[in-house]
C-alpha cells in the first residue's frame, strides 16, 4: 500500500533523476543569517571594558542541552524543467544535565518541494515518512534553507517546553526569533563567523583567560528583529600555536529577560560551562564543542533511518514507476 | 515472568544466542530461560537454553574517556545488560527438535518448574531419574538411570580439589539419593528388584564416613528444605557396615580392634590370612605399582612365589603372619626361584621385607594358639547396604593392598556368578593413585577392568580424583556421568574437561564447597547443582546430641574387649 503511494507520489513529481552528495555544504549566509548589527557595549558596565571572572560552580539541576542533527538523504530532478525536491531528515532533542543523559529524541523525515508543486499524503520509503512542505524557493538553496528553519522551529519549540517547564535551556546556535517563545534560553554559538565587536573590545575578547567572559552586550539586528543580549566566554585557553578563537564561544539571551538575571545566567555559565567541554578525541569540534553537546548530537545521528536502505529503496521505487511508465 | 528479548545486534543460532535483559529485571549465570517464536515451517517453536555468561557494558561508548563522561553525566550511554545463552533443547508443537535459531526481539522468559524439566530433558528420563542436587532456580536435576545402572552406561567421575571440591560427599550423597529411591527404581526396572543394591565406600580421608548411620545433628534447616526439594528425606543411611584395619597389637594375646578413633563400636575388622592371600591371589597387591615398574621381571618372580605359597598351603603349612612366609621362603629361595636371575631375587626379597612392614598388621593369623580358628576378618559387601572400608590410616602401599584385593574379590566374585545383580556401587576416591595416566600395575588393571566391564558386572564405580588429567584416560572416558567440583583454572584447560564448556571451564576455580558441574549424555550442556551438606554425621561433634553417644571410648573398648 505504502508502496504503491510512493510509487504515485513519485510519478506525480515526475522525479527521474536522483542523486547524493554528502559534500552539498550549507550555503554560508544561512549560519548566521543576520544583515550589520548595531552593538551597544554599556548594557552591564559602562565605564572600562575588561574581562570578567567568574566562579567556577557545578549547578545542574533544570538544565537542559537542546541541539539537532540534520542529513541530506537525496536530492530528486523533477520532470524536466530543472526544479528539484530534497529529502532530508533532522533529529531534536535535549540532554539533561541533571539526569545524565539524552531524555527527549525526535526525528522527523521531510521532502522539500519547490513552490508550485505539493503533495497531501507523505512518500513512505522503507520505514522513513518523508513529509512533505514547500520550500521558500525553488534553487538548491532556497530548499535547503527551509529545511534547516523547519529544523530550527523544531529546536526553538523543544527549548521553548523545557523553558516553559522551568528548565533554563542552553541551546545550540543562535537564539531564534520570537523570543516571546524562548523563555530562558542561552544561544550557545560555537563558530565565531561574525565580528560584533571592533578595536579594543575586541583584544579584550581575545585576551579572555579561562572562565573569564566579556561585559554583556546588545546586538540590534534591524527593526523587525528583536534585540537580543550576547558576551563571549572562554572555554579553554589556546596554546601558543593555536589560534586565538580557540575555545571562544559566544552567548546569547533574549533582550525580554531582566539585565541582572541575564547577568547570573552570564556567571552561571562562565562557571560551568568550561567544564563540560569536550577534548580532541572526543569530538572533531573540541574544546567548544560541550562534552554533552556531543553526546546528543551522537544520540541524535542513531536516530537516522540508514543511509543505504533508503537510497536503495528510492532507486528502486522510481525504477519501479518508470517501469509502470513504460 | 519475562526477564528480556533476543537480542538483535548478536547472532542468534541454533545452539547459541544472546538476550538483552530489561531493565528492571536481573538475570544471572545458570539460570534457565525460555522463548517462544512462530516459524512458518514448524509453528510454535519453544527454546530452553542456560544462561553461561552475564554481560554489561555502557553501549555506544568508544573510548574510556567516553565512559569517564558518562560517569560524570556529561556523555549519554545505553547501560546495556545482556547474557549469552547457549541452547538445551528446540521444542516445536509437533514435538519435533527443528535446527532453527530463536527469532530477535522475542520475549524471553525465566522457566519454570516444569520449563526447567524440558529444557533438561528431565521429562525424558521419565521415572528412570534420580536427583543429583538443586539447580539455581531451586528445581531438583536429576541423573538419568539408564545412565548409571549399565543399561546405557555407567560409572560416574568426580574431580576437584581436595577439602573444598567436597568429592566424597557429593559421592555419598548421590548413594543416599539412590537408595532413598529405590523402591520406586525397583519398580521401574524390575531386574533392580529382584535383589538388593550395595556399595563399597573406601574412606581415603579422616573418619569422615564412620558416622554415616548417624543424623548430623548440626544440620541446618537450609539444608533440611534443599532435601525436601529433591524429594529426600533428610535422614543418615540405613544399612551401613563399617570396616576398618585392625589396631597394632602390642602383644600376641591382645584382641584384635579396629583401628579407629572416634567410633569402635559397629566398625568391624577386615583382615587377610596368608591363606587367603594365596588362594585369592593376591601376592601381587603386596607391591606397589613403583615396585612393579622398577624391575620388569618383578613379575615372574611373583608367580612363581604365588605357585610356591599355593603349594605349600595345601601342603598343609600354615603361615601366621608375612613375615614367617619371607622366612620360609628365603630358606628355599634357591629351589623356588632358580630360574630368576639373583638380581631379580634380591629385588623381590628386598621389597617383600617392604612389605612385611607396612602390610604386617592386615595379616591375622590363621589360627590362634591352641589351633583356635581365628573369625573370618573378610568384608562381606553383601550383607550390608553400604560398606565403608576405612584406609585412611594405612600407609599408601596398605593401601594399595586393601583396594586392590577388596576389588579383585568383588570382580571374581561377580564374574563367577555370571549376572549383574545385584548391582554394586564402588567409590574409589585418588584414582591418580591406583589409574595413573602413566605405568601400569595389577591394581591399575583392576580399575581399569571395572571402568570398561563394570557395566556388564553390574560393578559401578563411582571414581574421583582431584585431577583427572593424571588418571588413566579410558577410566575417566567410561564414566558416563561426570562431575567437576572446585579445581585450578590450570587443571581445568585439560581436554578431559572439554565437557564443561569454555564459559564453566573458567568457574571452576570459583565454586565452593557443595557446588558441583554435573556433566551427563543427552544433555549439551554441563549444568551447576547444589547439593546439602550431609544428613549424617560426617565427624564425631556432628554425631553428639543423636542417638549415637559414645561417652566413652575407654568403655567402648572394654566392651569390645569383653567380647573377644
Amino acid at each position: 500500500m505504502n508502496e504503491s503511494l510512493a510509487i504515485d507520489f513519485i510519478k506525480k513529481l515526475r522525479a527521474h533523476q536522483i542523486w547524493w552528495d554528502d559534500s552539498v555544504r550549507e550555503p554560508i549566509n544561512i549560519k548566521e543569517d543576520i544583515p550589520p548589527a548595531d552593538v551597544e557595549t554599556n548594557v552591564e558596565i559602562s565605564g572600562e571594558w575588561k574581562a570578567i571572572e567568574t566562579e567556577k560552580i557545578d549547578h545542574r539541576k533544570k538544565i537542559v542541552i537542546v541541539d539537532g542533527v540534520r542529513r541530506i538523504d537525496a536530492h530528486l530532478i523533477l520532470g524536466d524543467a530543472g526544479k528539484s525536491a530534497l529529502l532530508g531528515e533532522f533529529a531534536v532533542g535535549a540532554f539533561s544535565l541533571e539526569d545524565g543523559k539524552v531524555i527527549e529524541r525526535i526525528v522527523e523525515c521531510v521532502i522539500v518541494l519547490p513552490p508550485g508543486i505539493s503533495s497531501s499524503h507523505p512518500l513512505s520509503i522503507g520505514k522513513a515518512e518523508y513529509i512533505p512542505f514547500s520550500g521558500g524557493d525553488s534553487t538548491e538553496e532556497g530548499l535547503y534553507s527551509s529545511f534547516i528553519q523547519r529544523m530550527r522551529e523544531r529546536e526553538r519549540t523543544l527549548a521553548f517546553e523545557f523553558s516553559r517547564s522551568g528548565y533554563t535551556v542552553i541551546a545550540d546556535g543562535p537564539l531564534q526569533v520570537p523570543f516571546s517563545e524562548v523563555g530562558v534560553t542561552l544561544g550557545f554559538i560555537k563558530s565565531i563567523q561574525r565580528y560584533y565587536l571592533y578595536g579594543k573590545y575586541w583584544d579584550t575578547v581575545l585576551s579572555l583567560r579561562r572562565g573569564e567572559r566579556t561585559p554583556i552586550f546588545l546586538i540590534r539586528t534591524g527593526e523587525d528583529l528583536p534585540p537580543k543580549y550576547s558576551w563571549y566566554l572562554r572555554l579553554k585557553e589556546p596554546k601558543y600555536f593555536e589560534s586565538p578563537f580557540f575555545g571562544l564561544v559566544r552567548l546569547e539571551a533574549p533582550s525580554n529577560l531582566d539585565i541582572e538575571y541575564v547577568k547570573s545566567l552570564a556567571q552561571f555559565a562562565g562557571g560551568f560551562l568550561p567544564y563540560i567541554i569536550s577534548s580532541s578525541t572526543l569530538s572533531s569540534r573540541a574544546p567548544e564543542n560541550l562534552a554533552p553537546l556531543e553526546s546528543l548530537e551522537r544520540r541524535l545521528r542513531a536516530m537516522f533511518h540508514p543511509a543505504d536502505h533508503i537510497r536503495a529503496t528510492l532507486r528502486q521505487l522510481i525504477a519501479q514507476a518508470y517501469e509502470e511508465v513504460k | 515472568m519475562n526477564v528480556g528479548i533476543v537480542l538483535g545486534t548478536r547472532e542468534s543460532t541454533p545452539f547459541e544466542f544472546y538476550i538483552e535483559v530489561d531493565g528492571n529485571q536481573t538475570l544471572q549465570v545458570d539460570d534457565i530461560i525460555v522463548t517462544t517464536c512462530e516459524y512458518p515451517r514448524f509453528g510454535r517453536v519453544t527454546f530452553y537454553g542456560i544462561v553461561d555468561q552475564a554481560m554489561s557494558r555502557l553501549e555506544g561508548l568508544e573510548t574510556n574517556e567516553q565512559a569517564r563522561f558518562h560517569s560524570q553525566g556529561l556523555f549519554d550511554a545505553n547501560l546495556t545488560y545482556y547474557c549469552h545463552i547457549v541452547v538445551t533443547r528446540t521444542l516445536a508443537e509437533d514435538g519435533s527438535s527443528p535446527k532453527i535459531p530463536p527469532r530477535p526481539g522475542s520475549e524471553v522468559r525465566l522457566a519454570d518448574e516444569r520449563d526447567t524439566e524440558l529444557a533438561l530433558y528431565f521429562d525424558k528420563m521419565e521415572k528412570r531419574k534420580v536427583p543429583c542436587g538443586l539447580l539455581s532456580n531451586n528445581t531438583p536435576a536429576y541423573l538419568d538411570l539408564d545412565f548409571i545402572l549399565g543399561i546405557k552406561g555407567g560409572h560416574i567421575n568426580i574431580s576437584g580439589k581436595s577439602g573444598v571440591a567436597t568429592k566424597t560427599s557429593y559421592a555419598t550423597f548421590l548413594l543416599y539419593s539412590y537408595f532413598s529411591n529405590l523402591q520406586e527404581i525397583k519398580r521401574t526396572y524390575p531386574e533392580v528388584g529382584l535383589t538388593n543394591t550395595h556399595a563399597v565406600i573406601f574412606n581415603v580421608k579422616g573418619e569422615d564416613l564412620l558416622f554415616l548411620d548417624t543424623p548430623n545433628s548440626k544440620l541446618s534447616d537450609k539444608d533440611r528444605k534443599m532435601y525436601e526439594a529433591m524429594g529426600l528425606k533428610a535422614k543418615p543411611f540405613e544399612s551401613v557396615k563399617f570396616y576398618a584395619p585392625p589396631r597394632p597389637k602390642r602383644g600376641q594375646y591382645d584382641a584384635i580392634l579396629p583401628n579407629t578413633e572416634s567410633r569402635l563400636k559397629g566398625v568391624n575388622v577386615f583382615a587377610w590370612t596368608m591363606r587367603e592371600i594365596g588362594e585369592e591371589d593376591l601376592l601381587w597387591y603386596l607391591f606397589s605399582p613403583k615396585d612393579l615398574s622398577d624391575t620388569s621381571q618383578l613379575y615372574l618372580a611373583i608367580r612363581i612365589a604365588t605357585n610356591w605359597l599355593n603349594r605349600e598351603l595345601k601342603d598343609g603349612l600354615k603361615f601366621q603372619s608375612i613375615k614367617s612366609m619371607i622366612q620360609t621362603l628365603e630358606e628355599s629361595i634357591e629351589d623356588v626361584m632358580g630360574r630368576v636371575a639373583s638380581g631379580t631375587r634380591d629385588a623381590f626379597m628386598r621389597r617383600l621385607y617392604r612389605a612385611e612392614q607396612e602390610i604386617g598388621p592386615l595379616i591375622v593369623p590363621e589360627t590362634l594358639p591352641f589351633d583356635v580358628e581365628t573369625e573370618s576378618y573378610s568384608i562381606d559387601w553383601r550383607s550390608a547396604q553400604v560398606n565403608v572400608i576405612d584406609i585412611h590410616k594405612l600407609s599408601p602401599r596398605a593401601q594399595y593392598f586393601t583396594v586392590g584385593a577388596v576389588l579383585k574379590s568383588i570382580v571374581e566374585e561377580k564374574e563367577k556368578t555370571g549376572t549383574p545383580w545385584p548391582l554394586v556401587f564402588i567409590v574409589l576416591d585418588e584414582l591418580n593413585k591406583y589409574a595413573p595416566l602413566t605405568g601400569d600395575s595389577p591394581i591399575a588393571e583392576t580399575v581399569l577392568d571395572i571402568a570398561e566391564r563394570g557395566r556388564s558386572l553390574g560393578i559401578i564405580l563411582i571414581g574421583a580424583q582431584q585431577t583427572a588429567s593424571e588418571v588413566t584416560h579410558r577410566v575417566v572416558s567410561n564414566a558416563s556421568i561426570r562431575v567437576c567440583g572446585n579445581m585450578d583454572a590450570s587443571e581445568a584447560e585439560h581436554s578431559v574437561y572439554d565437557y564443561l564448556g569454555s564459559a564453566n571451564r573458567k568457574r571452576v576455580q570459583y565454586l565452593t564447597p557443595g557446588q558441583m558441574f554435573v556433566y551427563q549424555p543427552g544433555l549439551p550442556q554441563t549444568v551447576l547443582v547444589q547439593f546439602p551438606m550431609p544428613a549424617w554425621a560426617t565427624r564425631y561433634q556432628e554425631s553428639r546430641e543423636s542417638d549415637y553417644i559414645p561417652e566413652d571410648f575407654t568403655i567402648d573398648i572394654m566392651e569390645e574387649m569383653g567380647k573377644e
